[in-house]
């Protein structure tokens, strides 16, 4: 069965002071029909640009997208251009959107219900009192209280968690098959972000509708997500089940993140363990692995080959690393 | 056991007016901090969680005394500071420093780090020659994990956590006996958070230091914390050790946030128990009668829609403000 949105091979350049910068080198990745896709690494590692490469939304200069197919129920979406009819049926349609801050996101000057009924009418081709009879219900639906009342409030008179609330009732309006959410709830207060999630999670479960979340927050995507993909320095470092991920991580990176942070059912006095050193700078990128310098599995011997593509260890599990793994390499582990 | 506590806060209150009009005429207080006490060891590290609107930061800013407080005491090393006049509080500033949460926000973009670090030295008078400034700045430079040639760099050459090191080694400038740390590490990366909590740790146990550590991460607080203080709409609900907190919380509130905050594992995922609190923290100006936390609480009674719960204590080192904690769950 085809995927439902499948990226193959995805690259896409910024020039900054007449060089290239390759903020996403070719990653691949898909998602299924119903499913919650976890994309997970730091600030500057290419995931939120992947996102908007997906939806052609990256300023043309300075990015350009190089290379690579974005199929979403089989159609290659590069082939249309970013302006074009389809594109713009896709986006806000088809495959729903919502961004990290949503104050920016809104439009301080319209009601809530107008950015609503907007969508609706473009994309639906609803007329207006039936569209605003909807948007009232997905409002509702989102738990905003007084919801005939609420739509025609201004986005500075909700709150955080009611405004990214407004932002999820927008990405659904129009009963979109995927629905990306980027960093959705980062801004928000900590019981907020729960709020949202839980509601995220139960959208996806009675519409059907596939979740990418992409986050720098492994409890997020160890809570709600089935598969997960490791995004460092604009490559995919390692993708498997949210099982593989946590039970059994293989990527030095991967390892290196979930050591670093504090759980809350940990013994107390384990001391965190660091990544030692910094992200690479994009535009001075090594021809070898660029985790290297960073690793602590790292072996001379890596500094000779080049980046190290993506490859199986067992089952959905893959790891871009070419460090032995149990002395075998590419050979299932046991455990 | 009074002579190790280095501060103690008492029924500290700090209201802001809401005024209207041309005349300004006081309609209303907001009242961020009502009432709230703690005690703070040498040595130790308290906790201060809550969310956004909570108050922890006015409390920070109240035991730095950049505010005077409406009321209540601060006592820090036996001296009530809560209402000393700015000249003769000068003297103390020197022992109570402060690291923020945005490394890029709180250094000036055109001063050299070595100036940045270098100047509490100045201010506090704690060089007496210039040979000495510079020895004591490099000295701080190689306290917090820097490279002391890179002094004459301003702030934009560094990373994100080298600038948070920088603001770690100006706090230590003036030799303080008690850091406030307002949210240290949220603004920065993940694989970099590690670094600054380590370093932390560190330094407290190396030049015992005694830490103020607000934070809205629970699991980060819980791991640096001795004891942990949840704050709700300027009052503490809970106050405990970090390990009742985790295993015996009391108050609905604390254990709607721990049960927020997802653990990075799929299996303990699926087993945990999941609170999700109903609407928003109601606004400050206009707090609920009774329990302010009542309206989204699944355990409200009458009761606590009328009474104000006081802070009682439960265990030898665990204290709630909950009508509805009975004192059966005693361990």
């Amino acid at each position: 069965m085809p995927h439902l949105l499948e990226v193959k091979n995805l690259r896409t350049q910024f020039k900054i002071d007449s060089t290239n910068v390759q903020a996403v080198d070719g990653i691949s990745y898909y998602i299924d029909e119903g499913e919650i896709v976890g994309l997970v690494g730091e600030s500057g590692c290419g995931k939120s640009v992947s996102q908007l490469s997906v939806l052609q939304l990256i300023a043309i200069p300075p990015g350009k997208i190089v290379g690579g197919e974005v199929l979403f129920e089989g159609v290659d979406l590069l082939e249309f251009k970013a302006d074009s009819e389809q594109m713009r049926a896709i986006r806000g349609g088809k495959i729903g959107m919502i961004f990290q801050e949503p104050m920016t996101s809104l439009n301080p000057v319209l009601t809530i219900g107008q950015q609503i009924i907007e969508s609706l009418v473009l994309h639906l081709k609803m007329d207006r009192t039936r569209a605003r009879e909807r948007a009232i219900d997905l409002i509702k639906l989102m738990g905003i209280p007084d919801a005939s009342q609420r739509i025609d409030n201004y986005p500075h008179q909700f709150s955080g968690g009611m405004r990214q609330r407004a932002m999820i009732a927008m990405a659904l309006s129009c009963e979109p098959g995927l629905l990306i959410a980027d960093e959705p709830t980062t801004a928000l207060d900590v019981t907020t972000q729960a709020q949202l999630l839980e509601i995220l999670r139960n959208m996806v479960k009675s519409f059907n509708i596939s979740l990418l979340i992409v986050t720098h927050n492994l409890g997020v995507v160890a809570r709600y997500a089935q598969r997960i993909y490791v995004m460092y320095a604009g490559r995919i470092v390692e993708s498997g089940t949210a099982k593989d991920i946590f039970s059994n991580p293989c990527h030095p990176y991967t390892v290196g993140l979930l050591k670093s942070v504090p759980r809350l059912d940990e013994p107390k006095g384990r001391k965190l363990v660091p990544i030692a050193g910094l992200p690479p700078m994009l535009s001075n990128m090594p021809t070898y692995c660029a985790f290297w310098p960073r690793c602590g599995n790292r072996r001379d011997a890596c500094k000779e080959r080049p980046r190290p593509e993506l490859r199986r260890i067992n089952g959905q599990h893959f790891i871009a690393c070419d460090r032995d793994i149990g002395g075998k390499e590419s050979v299932p582990i046991a455990e | 056991m009074q002579n190790d506590t280095l501060i103690e806060v008492k029924s500290l209150k700090m209201y802001f007016p809401v005024t209207r009009g041309i005349l300004r005429k006081k309609i209303a207080d907001v009242k961020a901090v009502d009432g709230v006490s703690f005690r703070i060891k040498k040595g130790e590290t308290l906790g201060l969680v809550g969310e956004s609107g909570c108050g922890k930061t006015t409390v920070a800013r109240c035991v730095l005394r950049l505010y005077r407080p409406t009321a209540g005491q601060i006592i820090f090393e036996g001296r009530d500071i809560a209402q000393m006049p700015r000249r003769r509080i000068r003297p103390h500033r020197h022992k109570i420093q402060l690291i923020f949460q945005d490394p890029n926000g709180s250094l000036d973009p055109r001063q050299s780090a070595g100036s940045i670090v270098g100047e509490p030295l100045r201010i506090h008078h704690r060089v007496s020659s210039n040979t000495e400034y510079h020895q004591r700045v490099s000295e701080l430079f190689r306290t917090v994990g820097l490279n002391p040639t890179m002094k004459d760099r301003v702030p934009h050459e560094f990373s994100g956590g080298q600038r948070q090191r920088i603001g770690i080694a100006r706090a230590l400038a003036s030799n303080p006996s008690l850091i406030v740390c307002d949210e240290p590490i949220s603004a920065l990366d993940v694989s970099i958070q590690a670094q600054i909590i380590n370093l932390l740790e560190e330094l407290q146990h190396k030049l015992g230091l005694t830490y103020l550590f607000i934070a809205h991460d629970l699991s980060v607080v819980r791991h640096i914390s001795d004891r942990v203080a949840v704050m709700y709409l300027g009052r503490i609900v809970e106050i405990t050790d970090w390990k009742s907190l985790y295993e015996n919380p009391l108050h609905p509130y604390t254990r709607a946030l721990l049960s927020a905050i997802p653990i990075p594992d799929p299996l303990v995922e699926e087993t945990r128990e999941r609170i999700v609190l109903e609407g928003d923290v109601p606004s400050p100006v206009n707090p609920p009668a009774g329990c302010s936390f009542h309206p989204r609480c699944r355990l409200a009674t009458e009761e606590c829609r009328r009474v104000v719960p006081p802070l009682r204590r439960v265990a030898a080192h665990h204290e709630v403000a909950c009508m509805r904690v009975e004192m059966t769950q005693n361990h």
